[in-house]
């Protein structure tokens, strides 16, 4: 500090004055300046006096706030954070992890973190992050709705390395955070599992996204970790209870018109390991819109990544695939060789070395679907399985074992509004066709392997046509249970929620799913057994 | 009290506990009087954020780039906490009674947040007699983005630059909104017949 001061300097410091924030040489600055200037020194009186009304005004509101109470409870949170191995997001590979950029509506979704470190012990409190909010923007809600209703379906996966007990149905709970929209569950046994999601206000648009990750443990759903800022995840698989993957998007914001949009960014490829999610670069810098991941075990998985869609004609859109297989140390591209740029691909399910995937050609004129297989390094293609004519959409495939695999569809009658729900089988050599009587002409919305084998299948379910939009009302649920080479159908009734999507299992009979906020509402985790379904109940 | 910010926060990152008991002691009667203000005197709120504050310094620690004041980097999370929290109740359609809506704001001029550095030609107070008790109901009138820098400025002895980082607006807004407080609270003092003598 200079040993004069001039009138602006003073004046810039002034008001700070009185809160004793100023250095010594600052004060000292100020007291010889107004010694000699009347309107600096009036101006101090008008500062202190601001000042003291502030602190009187905080005299008259007395503050009932419990210091001592509140750090009891930040020295508990942080117990628990020790004993329970924190979720920890870390940088790694080429994935630059900062504090959100300007883009984000301001005040908006998390506070700006320093980004995540490595330094602390595995055992320590987790570090919080952000991430970048990169540069190219594609369009958002580009979507294949078969993709997201598909996501959650599986091949046999490694089997944990503890068996458990499921937790009784009275002791389930869950601890959604507010305006969570959950997308995919992946269990690892019957007591423990993760989901994942995003947190979106969507009565606040502007609002940044939030990636989500639940985790399922001593019969609770809660959140786990922090939420990703401007970042959602879509799907998630499991190796065991030390590994698995989940993947998604990172957001930015557009302007649309008087609005504000989230538009998907960058894929997000998260790699959980130990106790951490960690992330790791997105193989060839895609931007996808959707991705489907599926995990063998920790040394093999397989990715499905949407692009969206371009225009090949004026009549016919291609969508954009790219498939990778994970050999446990790097994604690789795989390629699809009997993939056209008019196959829409809609579901994968893989295996010990086998790897299946569906979907429809539209092929500029009807829809015929392609059932497609990667075994022993080839791939082998089926169309028009269904050998009456018509025409067929494959929307999910199920792997219950090499010789027992499941792809579930519609088929429709050509030139003909009637259309039939299809499910074939293939025992190893050959496809059947069987008859699931009592499904709705719908497509399965998710189709589920559980550790023994058994498929199951969740029909997309909904309010009532022409019903109440805004309440929870009583819908009816359709699943069905192929277990060797037949198939039946259970409808039952279910209250207090809008829908039910993503089926996962995690015995014969028992799974979760849950019901998405299409109304504004809330979602919640549902429990299902044996065909009857149940709300899990809030954790106080 | 800075070194000792520097110091806490060096422990923290290693896993002390009591340094940041420590930093919670030092900050904790600062920041719930902020958070008071903030939140609108909602003490369930204002011990949740509190809470959250001190459990991100914990898990922030060892990432602190020091590329600002320790006290400006707990503001700044205390300033997020709040507005999360704020957001969270007004979804759950709670009652959010906050000063401006007791009292009517003074009604801003269109571009009160462009930058001004001709100030308005007021007298200087020299031995002004200042009614503490009107200029701190003054001060509730003001709008709570005035308020809210007044009270980091003022109140807490922020630097502009400092709570620009904190609010995250250019150092020029935070600038002209607290020139514009100044100039509101003395147009009151003028208007409620304030004697001042003058230079």
């Amino acid at each position: 500090m200079r040993a004069s001061m001039t009138c602006a300097q003073c004046r810039e410091l002034i008001p700070r004055y009185r809160a004793q924030q100023l250095s010594d040489a600052e004060r000292g600055a100020i007291t010889r300046h107004i010694a000699g200037c009347a309107a600096c020194r009036g101006e101090l009186g008008f500062w202190l006096a601001v000042g003291d009304a502030l602190v009187e005004s905080d005299a008259d509101q007395p503050i009932t706030v419990d210091q001592a109470l509140v750090w009891r409870r930040v020295r508990d949170a942080l117990a628990r954070e020790r004993r329970e191995p924190a979720i920890q997001l870390q940088e790694r590979g080429r994935m630059t992890i900062q504090s959100p950029t300007p883009t984000s509506p301001r005040g908006a979704g998390m506070p700006p973190m320093p980004p995540a470190s490595s330094r602390r012990q595995p055992i320590a409190a987790l570090a919080a992050f952000a991430l970048v909010v990169a540069l190219s923007v594609t369009l958002f809600g580009v979507v294949a709705p078969r993709l997201r209703q598909g996501a959650t379906a599986t091949g046999r996966r490694q089997q944990a390395t503890t068996t458990s007990a499921a937790c009784a149905p009275s002791q389930l709970r869950q601890r959604l955070p507010a305006h969570a929209e959950l997308s995919a569950i992946s269990m690892v046994s019957a007591r423990d599992g993760w989901a994942v999601g995003q947190i979106l206000d969507l009565s606040h648009p502007a609002t940044a996204p939030q990636a989500l990750i639940m985790r399922f443990q001593n019969c609770q759903w809660r959140q786990a970790g922090q939420t990703i800022p401007a970042a959602q995840l879509t799907a998630v698989a499991m190796t065991s209870p030390t590994d698995g993957w989940a993947v998604g998007t990172t957001m930015t914001s557009v302007n649309s018109g008087s609005s504000t949009v989230w538009v998907d960014n960058r894929g997000l490829l998260l790699h959980y390991h130990n106790g951490v999610w960690q992330s790791v670069a997105f193989p060839d810098s895609h931007v996808p819109v959707y991705e489907q991941i599926r995990m063998v075990s920790p040394t093999d998985g397989w990715m499905l990544i949407f692009e969206g869609k371009v225009h090949t004609t004026p009549y016919t859109v291609a969508e954009n695939y790219a498939l990778y297989h994970y050999d446990g140390t790097a994604w690789r591209a795989q390629s699809m060789p009997f993939k056209t740029p008019s196959l829409d691909l809609a579901n994968l399910a893989a295996g010990p070395g086998d790897l299946w995937i569906v979907g429809s050609d539209t092929d500029g004129f009807g829809c015929c679907g392609v059932i497609a297989r990667y075994h022993g390094g080839q791939w082998r293609t089926w169309r028009n399985v269904i050998r009456n004519s018509g025409l067929d959409t494959f929307d999910a495939v199920a792997l219950a074992s090499s010789r027992n695999v499941w792809v579930f569809g519609t088929h429709r009658v050509t030139q003909t509004p009637d259309r039939k729900v299809v499910a074939l089988r293939f025992d190893g050599a050959s496809w059947s066709q069987v008859t699931i009587a009592g499904v709705p002409v719908d497509s399965p919305g998710t189709v589920t392997t559980a550790p023994s084998g058994d498929v199951w299948g969740l029909v997309p379910s909904g309010p009532v046509p022409g019903g109440p939009t805004n309440e929870r009302n009583v819908i009816t649920v359709t699943v069905f249970h192929c277990k060797g080479a037949g198939c039946q159908a259970i409808s039952s009734k279910l209250e207090g929620v809008n829908n039910v999507a993503a089926l996962t299992m995690f015995s014969a009979t028992q799974g979760f799913a849950f019901s998405g906020h299409i109304y504004g509402e809330a979602s919640a985790l549902l429990y299902f057994d044996s065909g009857q379904w149940s709300v899990i109940p809030s954790a106080s | 009290m800075t070194r000792d910010d520097r110091l806490w926060l060096a422990r923290i990152a290693t896993g002390e506990e009591d340094a940041l008991h420590e930093l919670y002691q030092s900050y904790a009667p600062r920041l719930t009087r902020y958070l008071w203000h903030q939140l609108g005197g909602d003490a369930h709120a204002v011990e949740e954020a509190l809470q959250e504050v001190f459990i991100a310094v914990w898990r922030s620690a060892a990432t602190f780039r020091g590329d600002a004041k320790i006290a400006t980097w707990i503001y700044q999370i205390a300033r997020y906490s709040a507005l999360r929290i704020r957001q969270d109740r007004l979804r759950q359609d709670r009652l959010w009674h906050t000063d401006a809506a007791r009292h009517a704001p003074i009604p801003e001029p269109d571009e009160a947040d462009k930058v001004d550095e001709a100030d308005e030609a007021l007298p200087a107070c020299d031995d002004a007699v200042i009614d503490r008790l009107m200029l701190a109901d003054a001060i509730r009138q003001l709008s709570a983005k005035h308020r809210e820098v007044l009270r980091l400025v003022a109140g807490e002895g922020f630097g502009v630059d400092e709570v620009a980082r904190m609010l995250d607006l250019p150092s020029g807004t935070v600038k002209s909104r607290l020139s514009y407080a100044r100039r509101a609270l003395l147009r009151a003092l003028q208007a409620h017949g304030t004697e001042a003598s003058h230079s």
